[in-house]
């Protein structure tokens, strides 16, 4: 059976970090700690059945192909250009010397 | 292992910036101070939900429509994803979602006091999302780097998208600085209207104690006050370079911080304890929506039962 592997670092979620073929979940473990968990400080490894994953792809979701940009930074670099027209930072300035 | 082993284990992982993870040992007093400040986190979003949603249908443009939409989306998607937090810290003092949504709509949990106020113009629309959010995102920011990992973690995506939120609001602000007389002046009442309850939003400057586990754990690392601080630093500056007018009393920089007067804390108390002008309303919308969405609740665990 193929073995997705996930590695959690101390701070952060775990990350996918590959895969691993392997009869049960305890040697799927005792692989991905082989392959995974040799150096970098991990807290945790994850193994999950691939044929357990339940997957959904962009491309079959109808709103991930419209324009969304008002929902990105990207979709408001106008608002960029405003502030610098109107010159914060000579408003900033400003505040400065006051200080 | 002691109860005292444990803790003093405990304080010395915090000590080393390791973060502790929903199923790790924790003192109770963690747990439930951050389950208070997680809890009000959540519900604060949910409510967030509520003023915005009522300019949907009035916001000028199909694009300003769809980006004030996905800001409201937004919101609700965060009190989602905090609660799945709590939900994970409440589960051995059986603290359920269930029961976080109860307090909430029974009137017995806090939200921001924010939430309770009155959207009048569209005006209110942008200082909102401009001022409001940016105040949030100081306080979530601050959070970034705080001992319980999975709140930290969801910190981050949830202040990436607060980010989109206030280029919104300075979108709506910046047209309206830029149009006739009357635009500007519904932007400067809206900016009077938000500049006491945005003073309150960080809480009083000596609410320390009642917070001390927070601070002693490494949740929180900024008082309120350097919060405040830090927010009046930012957006005094914006205010002034869109031509603005700070609202009385005008804050004065005295060479190491900004004065602000007196914002009336009695007020402030008042309105988290569910006495703002628009308290009973959206709270009665939330109980209303709850009570409506009983049996897709349902529905949806009962779905999830069978597969």
């Amino acid at each position: 059976m193929i073995y997705e592997v996930f590695v959690k670092p101390a701070a952060k979620g775990a990350e996918h970090a590959g895969s691993v073929a392997a009869a049960t979940a305890d040697a799927a473990l005792a692989f991905a700690h082989e392959q995974f968990g040799r150096r970098g400080a991990w807290v945790e490894i994850w193994v999950v059945p691939r044929d357990q994953i339940t997957v959904m792809e962009a491309a079959d979701v109808p709103s991930a192909q419209f324009d969304r940009s008002y929902r990105l930074m990207a979709g408001y670099k106008h608002v960029e250009r405003k502030w610098r027209e109107i010159d914060l930072a000579a408003a900033r300035r400003e505040e400065g010397l006051r200080r | 292992m002691t109860d005292a082993e444990a803790l003093e284990a405990f304080e010395a992982r915090i000590a080393r910036g390791e973060k502790i993870e929903a199923g790790d040992w924790m003192p109770l007093d963690y747990r439930q101070a951050a389950l208070k400040l997680i809890q009000m986190h959540a519900q604060s979003e949910l409510m967030g939900c509520l003023p915005e949603r009522e300019w949907i249908a009035r916001a000028p443009g199909l694009r300003r429509k769809l980006a004030l939409t996905a800001k409201v989306q937004d919101e609700c998607g965060h009190a989602q994803l905090i609660l799945r937090v709590a939900e994970d810290l409440g589960a051995p003092l059986h603290r359920t979602r269930e029961a976080m949504m109860e307090d909430l709509i029974a009137g017995r949990a806090k939200y921001h006091n924010v939430f309770h106020y009155p959207v009048p113009s569209w005006a209110d629309v942008g200082v909102i999302a401009w001022l409001v959010d940016g105040a949030a995102v100081i306080t979530q920011g601050a959070l970034l780097d705080c001992s319980y990992g999975p709140y930290g973690r969801i910190l981050e995506r949830i202040c990436a998208e607060e980010a989109v939120h206030i280029r919104h609001g300075e979108d709506i602000i910046l047209s309206l600085a830029s149009g006739d007389a009357a635009h500007r002046q519904s932007l400067q009442d809206a900016l009077n209207r938000w500049w006491r309850p945005l003073l309150h939003f960080f809480g009083p400057p000596d609410e320390f104690s009642h917070a001390a586990p927070l601070y002693r754990y490494g949740m929180r690392k900024q008082t309120n006050e350097e919060l405040r601080q830090k927010f009046l630093g930012r957006v005094i500056p914006q205010i002034r370079a869109v031509g603005l007018d700070l609202p009385d009393p005008a804050p004065e920089w005295d060479g190491e911080k900004w004065v602000y007067g007196d914002p009336d804390w009695e007020q402030w108390r008042a309105v988290i304890n569910g006495k703002g002008p628009m308290s009973a309303e959206r709270l009665g919308l939330r109980r209303l929506t709850w009570e409506e969405g009983r049996w897709i609740r349902e529905a949806m665990s009962g779905r999830l039962a069978v597969a």
